[in-house]
């Protein structure tokens, strides 16, 4: 997949345009450009450290066979994510319920301040426990606010709800994660 | 908008180092708990997995992502395949079902269904009437050589007349 004439990295509607067209470069071009978000998306939703590059894998793979699904009205990444989304309840229904996250998977990086990081790290695994706590919409819309700096007009296609709704989920996201946190 | 819901709305961009507060947003920061609690929360928030995320091996996921991709394409194609075999022979298998019903079909079903009338035969008697039969019954290469006439020396010519009548038809 080459740029567009002008120079810039083509658009991702451009690149499903081209994957569906036969152009497998344009998926491996998708992968490259989301799969580092997708990871972060499945990780702070839940996912076990070792589990995540399974799950970013079938989520791409998911995506490219229902390609046609995306009619480009919400971001491509924000659509990954409601398919991650989807994944993560299927996980953790075929675990029974069971919380796909895992505290002991933890890997405390070796740096020069190792207290610092430790309370760094128990400050976002206390965050990432707490998202697992809140209902799917509250989590995933925190979530692209936080992590992807979505509009709420964006979050609401991409959701199937409103931008009004998507307000308010993310204020008792923020609210609940506040106790949660504490 | 009060002051914490518009840094509340901004929180997320500058997280990200897509805006930077005023000098007033960060005075109000300080001073405002819950809009500091906030912050701190959406500030964190933002960075969680972002190691997990560099630990993903993209060459190692987009490969067996295409790999599999391509098996299932194939799979894809032959369920199709299978499909279209599987349509065929149910169609065929409702015409030969529903043939057997249609008004064409029931046109050309073997002459036993159709009846005749044929009233010149009537007035015969049996033995006339078995001469008649013995006469149709016969194979058309010996039709030629004549119908065994002697049961008919007994008619006369008006007799005679009917039983010819009816093997005309």
């Amino acid at each position: 997949m080459s740029p567009t004439p002008g120079g810039e990295a083509p658009s991702d509607a451009e690149l499903v345009a081209a994957y569906r067209a036969g152009d497998e470069r344009a998926a491996t071009e998708l992968v490259r450009r989301h799969l580092g978000a997708v990871g972060r998306f499945l990780y702070s939703s839940g996912a076990g450290r070792s589990d995540v590059e399974d799950l970013v894998q079938e989520t791409f793979f998911r995506a490219f066979r229902k390609v046609d699904g995306w009619r480009g009205d919400a971001a491509f990444r924000s659509w990954l994510f409601t398919i991650a989304g989807n994944l993560l309840r299927d996980e953790y229904r075929k675990r029974k319920g069971r919380q796909v996250i895992s505290i002991e998977d933890r890997d405390l990086p070796d740096r020069a301040d190792p207290a610092a990081d430790l309370v760094a790290n128990e400050a976002a695994e206390r965050i990432r426990q707490g998202l697992t706590r809140l209902p799917r919409l509250q989590r995933e819309v925190f979530l692209l606010r936080s992590q992807e700096g979505r509009e709420y007009d964006d979050i609401a296609k991409a959701l199937g709800t409103t931008p009004g709704a998507a307000r308010v989920h993310y204020h008792h996201a923020v609210k609940r994660l506040k106790e949660l946190v504490k | 908008m009060t002051m914490c819901e518009q840094l509340s709305d901004k929180m997320p961009a500058v997280a990200l180092g897509r805006a930077a507060w005023t000098d007033a947003e960060r005075a109000h920061l300080e001073e405002c708990a819950d809009c500091g609690e906030e912050w701190a929360l959406v500030s964190e928030a933002s960075r969680l997995g972002l190691d997990v995320a560099a630990g993903i091996d993209g060459h190692h996921v987009t490969e067996r992502v295409l790999g599999r991709l391509r098996v299932d394409g194939g799979r894809m194609r032959q369920r199709r395949i299978g499909l279209a075999f599987g349509g065929l022979a149910a169609a065929a298998a409702l015409i030969l079902a529903v043939w057997p019903l249609t008004p064409h079909s029931r046109a050309t079903a073997p002459a036993t269904a159709a009846e005749l009338t044929l009233p010149e035969l009537d007035s015969l008697g049996a033995p006339e009437l078995q001469a008649v039969l013995d006469s149709i019954d016969t194979p058309l290469g010996t039709a030629g050589q004549g119908v065994d006439t002697g049961e008919l020396d007994d008619l006369n010519a008006q007799e005679l007349q009917h039983v010819l009548d009816g093997m005309e038809g």
